[in-house]
This record gives structure tokens, C-alpha cells and sequence, in this order.
């Protein structure tokens, strides 16, 4: 039975709601932008945890509020029934009946409208949906907000655990550091680069590891420790090469001594539960813990040592030679802080810890040049095969002898950032920057052949890219 | 109030004319429709079309079947107001003179103006107050025109030469301007034949009478129409003109004036006589379709650039509609 009034009344109250709904849904969406603008810039970092679960509401707060306005708004029911008799083609019948009704007294003309609506169904809800627009702008604030409230509980439960006192750990601006920073922080940014290079040459997606720590637990280690920080990347990445199971896999140290490999494997993934848990918990690792990380640590890298310097043996003379050398010596400088004091005695390091990998674009503008005849005798000319576009030859700084220094071997261009010792200062001794190195040879949009000899290279001169 | 009687008996009424029309008139559907629409609305006809299309014919038929005063006055260069409207005239009565009104041929239900812009713009203008007011004044003395009265008059297309454009205020007065299109061949072996066998044209008897169509217009005036469609016809309207934001590019470059309020009352009455007629208890979309282009194409006034580039009102018209979103 057709009841005009009824209609009005359901037509009315799902206009209201479709009205609270889209102002609700630009009110959260536009809310939600702005504070995932907030939370990503330094000023919310300051703020304590219970404000930040608040700002986290406000946006549904006034997302509510909207929609209690929206439905409150007067709504044209003229255009409405309009609408609805557009969208069931009944030749304008409810438009028509409204303004009937309008009118005192019975009237011929409701009776006929009336009578034609009875005979026909009217699915006048299909007429009334939400405009795509609004559901697409309310699916996407009710995402972004979701994200942005695992963002504050993740913020909040690192905030938590911190040594910080009433305030979250800048787990944003840490990501947002540059990699190029000189804080310890950006190892943890190479190694994260190195780990997902290792997976993209292994085939292997990025599997998840229950003990693989995430950025903000490195980031918090670093705070107190940074050679620790450097200790717990390197059994990282030995979880990940291992659990890969990728030719990398082999470079540890271990050879065909696979018990030996799955004793270390088991062993570095319980250090760094415990280390998760016991930051998850309390913020502090505990001294055992920190020693024996540190022993693992130490143990893998001379096992890379080993294995560097074996495999550096099988190149031409002088070069690997050279390479195990310097390899030795930045190796050691990370874990035992060995050689930093010959390297911190030299002035010419001091401009190469100022060499930024943006400094290639000048270098490309040098024209210094290594030609093969420049090349002393027995000495293989590897500048030389980087002859692809944008690489410019340049003149090393030494000869590659026996006793060539690692710094001889940096040109402009190469990344390199200093080693930095338990107290945050640099001790002179100088890494390659894994992620920057990545990005300078994808950047040059090298052959693979390509890429292996100039990884061969670095990781010979400095043991592996650490 | 309108009771089913009343609404049915102005149905049944309109339904014997249109019929009594279309044994003599043969195809011109549209014609008729507007004139029965300008009939319904008290509204005014022009038509357009040369010489020889039955526009005469379709006057005299209507007002044959209506059994109302029918007069046709052919308009001239050399033709007078008081041709039209009457005059004073001097009359001896007991031996006394005075001056007598004599009515002229505006006095009647059904006028056809015949070629109306071959007449000065003074004569045309003698029939302002008549198709308006309903009223004709001579000297000091207003007569009112009997009910119901409508003039039809037509426009020939050719020969334009030493003829005078309607007034634009006078054109506005029409409620629908139709133009007047040569029959199909069907249509024109049909006319041959009715108008060479047997005893030819007869015009048909009264069918409806003066309270019929009185009854009718009452009828017409409550079919009820949206509040919605109402602003549909004024967004038509005012979209019409050069200044409104809404408007099409090709009414602001080649339109000089719009059309006027009076078009929009003359959309919304025609609908509503167009609803009535095709038997719907409310005005649709359709019915305002129906009735859109006849309403404004005599209302819209070129420019300069639209009348050199050859641009038409109908395109304009056209151009309006698509663009013009009912809701």
C-alpha cells in the first residue's frame, strides 16, 4: 500500500543520514590528512603518548559531530521526490503527488497520481545511494585513519618501552633521517638496504622473521649503544643470508660446516628474541645479553675476514692482497674498533668523511682520468670497466700495492661514512655506505656483469660492504 | 476544487474537437495540438509557413467545432487600427446623432491574423491590448473581448520584402509559435482526395461549446506540476541569457536577449494543457518537452555575430536543453 507520508519520512531520514555521512566523511578524511601530515613532522614527536592517543581521536570525534550537523540539515524534499522519479522514470507521478498534497482538501488529481503509484513497484532506495564519491572519500578516511591509529599504538607502545623520559622515541624522524646522516642510526638503514638486495638477488621475497627486529628496536639500541647497534645488524643480517639461503649464506665464515652455521643461526635468533622482549619490556637489554651479542658479532666477522680474505686471494696480485688488507682493517673497525687511530692520524680522511655520494654529480664534472697506461704494472685496471654513462674516470689517490691504504682507493663519489665508537664519535675509520653504493649503481642503470665486479670490488676492499 | 466529473467531462470534450479537427485537417498533428494548447491556456498562436498549408483552414475548423465567433482579417501595409479594433461612427437615432461604437473584427472568439507582419507596426500593434488585456480601447471607452478568445496569426516566411517584423513586445505575447511544414506524400494524396471527391471540405459542427472550454481551462490550471520542475523551467529559462553563469557558450556568444519571465509562465501553462490533453493527472518532464521549443523560439533574440554566422534559434533552444539538468 502506497503511503506518502511514509515515503516522505524514509526518504527524509535516509537523505539526512546520506548528508551526515558525506560531511562526516570529508571531516575525517580531511582530519585524518592533516594529522598524518602532524605525525609525520617533528612537533607531534615531543608530545606525550596520552595527547597523542587524543589527537588520534579528534578527527572521529568531529567526523561525529559532522554528521550529527548533517543530519540536522534542512533537505529540499521538491528536488528529492525529483530525483526519485527521475531515477524510476514514473513520469514525475511522487514530485507531483507531494505538491498535491500540498493543497487543502481531497483533490482529483491525488486520487489519479495515487492510483498510478499503487500499480507499480517503487524501489525509490536504488534512486538514493551514496554517491560514489562520498563512499570512496569515507572507505579512504576510515583507512587512513585505521593506519594512523596503528601508527600512534605502535608509537605509543614503543613510547612505552623507552628510556625516554615522557616521550615517544622518534621512530618518523628516525626513518625520515637521511641514510647519509652521520648518526649511528643509518647503519641501520644499510643494512636494511643490504638485506633487501641479498632477497632481491636470492629471488626470495621478504619473508617475515619473528626474530628479525624492527627499525625502531635498532633505532632504540643505537640511543644507548652503538657498536651494540652495529652487533645486532650484523647477526640480522646473518639470520636473514641464512634463513635466504643464498650464496650469501656462505660467506660467514663457516664453510661446508653446517653444524657449526645452524649452532650460530640458533643462537643469534634467540639473542634477538630476548633483545626484542626485553625492549618490548623494559627498555633495557641486559649486560649477558649485550656480551654475548657482541661475542656472536665478533666471531661472525672474523668468519667474514676469513672468508675475504680466502676469496680476495684468487684475484690478481695486488689487488686482493691490497683489498683482505683494507678489508681486515674496516671490518675490525666496527666490531673492535681496531686501526682507528692510524686512520683518525690522517688529514686526507677528513675530506673524505665530508664526501657525500651526492658529490658524484661533481665529480662527473672532474677531469681526472685513469687511463689503462696510467695503470702501474700487475695492477688491473678496474676503473676501467665502469665505463658506462655518467661514470668519469678518475685518478686514484695511490697505487694498489701491498700496502695501499683504504683511503688511497676512494675517489669522489664513492659513500663512505665514518665508523663511529660506543660514545657517538667517529673514530676515523671509514665504511661504505651499502645503500648509497646501491643507489649510485642502480642509478647508473648498469649491466649485471657490471654491478658484480664493482660489488666484488668494494666488498674485497671492505669486507663486505660493512 | 476540480471534481472527477468535471475533469472527465473536459477530457471528453477536448477528445470530440481534436477528432472533429482531424477529419478535415489532414497530418499537422503538432498545429493542432498548439492550438488546442493555446485554447486550453487563453493564450495566443502564431504560425509560421507559406501560403497554401491549410493554417486558414485549421482556424476555421477550430472555431467551426468550438461553435464560436470566428473572423479573419487579412493584414496590409495599407490596413488601419480601427480596421481591426472598430471605430466611433456618427449615427442619427430619433433625431439625434451620436457616435456609435462599431466593433471591428477583433471582436470574436477566434481571430486569425492573416500574414500579421504585412501590416504596419501601428496596425500590429492594435492587437497588443487585445491578445494581453482581453480589452480593446477606443477614445475614452475600454470594451472587453468576449471569452474564450484567442487570435492566430501567421507569418509567411517569403516575401519579405515590404513586410514589418512583429514587435518584440507583441511577439512575446504569443504563448507558442509553430511553424507550418509542407504535408508528406501521404498526407498530401489524403488532402487531394478529401478536397476533390464527394462534396469536399465541409467544416464540421460544434462539438464543444464556449462552457466546455471554459470548464477545460479551469481543469488545466490545477493539474499539479513539481515543485522540482518548476525550477527546472526556470533554470531553462533564465540559461537562455547571455549574463546568467549557467548558460551554454553558445547563448553567450550569439544571444542578445533572453527570453523574458513570461516564457517560463507560458512553458509551465502549455505543459500542463499538454499533460491535460495527453490524459496524465500531473505535468512530466515529457510534457514540458513537448512544449519547450515552441514556447522560446519566438522569445530569443540573436545577435549581431548569431545572425551573421547563421546561428538558429533552435539550435540555441536545443543547445539549452541538453545542458539544463531536470534535478
Amino acid at each position: 500500500m502506497f503511503s506518502l507520508s511514509d515515503l516522505l519520512v524514509q526518504v527524509g531520514r535516509r537523505r539526512r543520514r546520506q548528508r551526515g555521512l558525506q560531511l562526516a566523511a570529508w571531516f575525517l578524511l580531511s582530519l585524518t590528512a592533516v594529522f598524518w601530515v602532524l605525525f609525520s613532522t617533528p612537533f607531534l614527536t615531543l608530545a606525550s603518548e596520552h595527547l597523542m592517543i587524543l589527537l588520534w581521536f579528534v578527527p572521529v570525534a568531529v567526523a561525529a559531530l559532522a554528521y550529527v550537523v548533517g543530519t540536522r540539515q534542512r533537505i529540499d524534499i521538491d528536488q528529492l521526490l525529483l530525483q526519485i522519479d527521475q531515477g524510476l522514470n514514473t513520469g514525475e507521478r511522487l514530485s507531483s503527488l507531494y505538491e498535491v498534497s500540498l493543497r487543502n482538501g481531497p483533490d482529483v488529481f491525488r486520487y489519479r497520481i495515487e492510483k498510478v503509484l499503487r500499480g507499480k513497484p517503487l524501489p525509490w532506495r536504488s534512486t538514493m545511494r551514496l554517491r560514489r564519491r562520498t563512499s570512496v572519500t569515507l572507505v579512504a578516511a576510515v583507512l587512513l585513519w585505521g593506519g594512523l591509529g596503528s601508527a600512534v599504538t605502535g608509537m605509543w607502545a614503543l613510547g612505552s618501552g623507552s628510556a625516554e623520559p615522557g616521550g615517544f622515541p622518534s621512530v618518523v624522524a628516525s626513518e625520515r633521517e637521511d641514510p647519509r646522516s652521520d648518526e649511528p642510526r643509518s647503519l641501520d638503514a644499510g643494512q636494511e638496504a643490504q638485506r633487501s638486495v641479498e632477497d632481491e638477488r636470492s629471488g626470495t621475497e621478504d619473508t617475515v622473521d619473528p626474530t628479525r627486529m624492527d627499525a625502531g628496536m635498532l633505532a632504540q639500541v643505537d640511543v644507548d649503544d652503538g657498536s651494540l647497534f652495529a652487533a645486532l645488524a650484523l647477526l640480522e643480517a646473518f639470520i636473514t643470508s641464512e634463513t635466504a639461503a643464498t650464496a650469501e649464506a656462505e660467506g660467514w665464515g663457516f664453510g661446508q660446516d653446517s653444524s657449526r652455521r645452524e649452532e650460530a643461526l640458533a643462537r643469534a635468533q634467540s639473542l634477538l628474541e630476548s633483545v626484542q622482549d626485553e625492549l618490548v619490556g623494559g627498555g633495557v637489554i641486559a649486560p649477558e645479553d649485550r656480551q654475548e651479542i657482541r661475542a656472536l658479532a665478533a666471531s661472525l666477522a672474523s668468519g667474514i675476514e676469513q672468508d675475504t680474505l680466502a676469496a680476495v686471494s684468487d684475484l690478481p696480485s695486488g689487488q686482493g692482497e691490497t683489498a683482505g688488507e683494507e678489508a681486515a682493517d674496516a671490518g675490525s673497525g666496527i666490531l673492535t674498533d681496531g686501526d682507528a687511530e692510524r686512520a683518525s692520524e690522517d688529514d686526507e680522511e677528513e675530506q673524505l668523511l665530508a664526501a657525500d655520494s651526492s658529490s658524484i654529480g661533481d665529480s662527473a664534472s672532474d677531469s681526472g682520468s685513469l687511463d689503462e697506461t696510467d695503470a702501474g704494472p700487475g695492477q688491473r685496471p678496474l676503473v676501467s670497466a665502469l665505463g658506462a654513462p655518467g661514470f668519469v674516470t678518475e685518478k686514484l689517490g695511490g697505487v694498489l700495492t701491498d700496502e695501499t691504504a683504504f683511503r688511497d682507493l676512494l675517489t669522489q663519489g664513492i659513500p663512505v661514512e665514518p665508523v663511529y665508537e660506543q660514545d657517538g664519535e667517529a673514530v676515523g675509520s671509514l665504511q661504505i655506505d651499502p645503500l648509497q653504493l646501491q643507489a649510485i649503481v642502480e642509478q647508473r642503470s648498469l649491466s649485471s656483469e657490471q654491478r658484480d665486479l664493482i660489488g666484488a670490488y668494494f666488498r674485497a676492499v671492505t669486507q663486505g660492504g660493512t | 476544487m476540480i471534481t472527477e466529473r468535471q475533469l472527465d467531462e473536459a477530457k471528453l470534450a477536448f477528445g470530440r474537437l481534436r477528432e472533429a479537427i482531424s477529419a478535415v485537417i489532414v497530418g499537422h498533428e503538432e498545429i493542432v495540438s498548439g492550438s488546442l494548447i493555446t485554447l486550453l491556456c487563453g493564450g495566443n498562436l502564431l504560425l509560421e509557413g507559406v501560403p497554401g498549408l491549410g493554417k486558414t483552414l485549421l482556424v476555421r475548423t477550430l472555431a467551426s467545432a468550438l461553435g464560436l465567433r470566428f473572423s479573419r482579417i487579412q493584414f496590409t501595409p495599407d490596413l488601419m487600427p480601427a480596421d481591426i479594433i472598430g471605430t466611433d461612427i456618427l449615427t442619427e437615432e430619433n433625431g439625434r446623432r451620436q457616435f456609435t461604437f462599431e466593433p471591428g473584427p477583433v471582436f470574436a472568439n477566434v481571430v486569425l491574423a492573416d500574414e500579421v507582419n504585412r501590416a504596419t507596426p501601428k496596425t500590429q500593434s492594435a492587437l497588443l491590448e487585445a491578445m494581453e488585456e482581453r480589452t480593446v480601447t477606443v477614445g475614452r471607452a475600454t470594451h472587453a473581448l468576449e471569452e474564450p478568445f484567442m487570435v492566430l496569426a501567421t507569418e509567411n516566411p517569403i516575401e519579405m520584402e515590404g513586410t514589418y517584423p512583429l514587435p518584440e513586445a507583441q511577439v512575446d505575447r504569443f504563448l507558442l509559435k509553430l511553424e507550418v511544414r509542407a504535408p508528406t506524400v501521404d498526407e498530401l494524396v489524403e488532402i487531394a482526395r478529401r478536397n476533390t471527391e464527394g462534396q469536399g471540405i465541409v467544416l464540421p459542427d460544434p462539438v464543444a461549446s464556449r462552457e466546455d472550454i471554459l470548464a477545460a481551462r479551469k481543469v488545466v490550471r490545477d493539474v499539479p506540476v513539481g515543485d522540482g520542475l518548476r525550477r527546472f523551467v526556470a533554470r531553462l529559462v533564465l540559461a537562455t541569457h547571455a549574463e546568467t553563469d549557467s548558460s551554454p557558450s553558445i547563448v553567450r556568444d550569439f544571444v542578445e536577449y533572453g527570453a523574458s519571465p513570461r516564457a517560463a509562465i507560458a512553458i509551465l501553462q502549455a505543459a500542463k494543457a499538454h499533460a491535460f490533453l495527453e490524459g496524465e493527472p500531473n505535468v512530466r518532464v515529457r510534457d514540458i518537452e513537448a512544449v519547450y521549443h515552441a514556447a522560446l523560439v519566438h522569445r530569443i533574440l540573436l545577435n549581431f555575430r548569431g545572425d551573421a554566422e547563421g546561428v538558429r534559434v533552435s539550435d540555441v533552444i536545443s543547445d539549452v536543453w541538453r545542458r539544463t539538468k531536470v534535478s
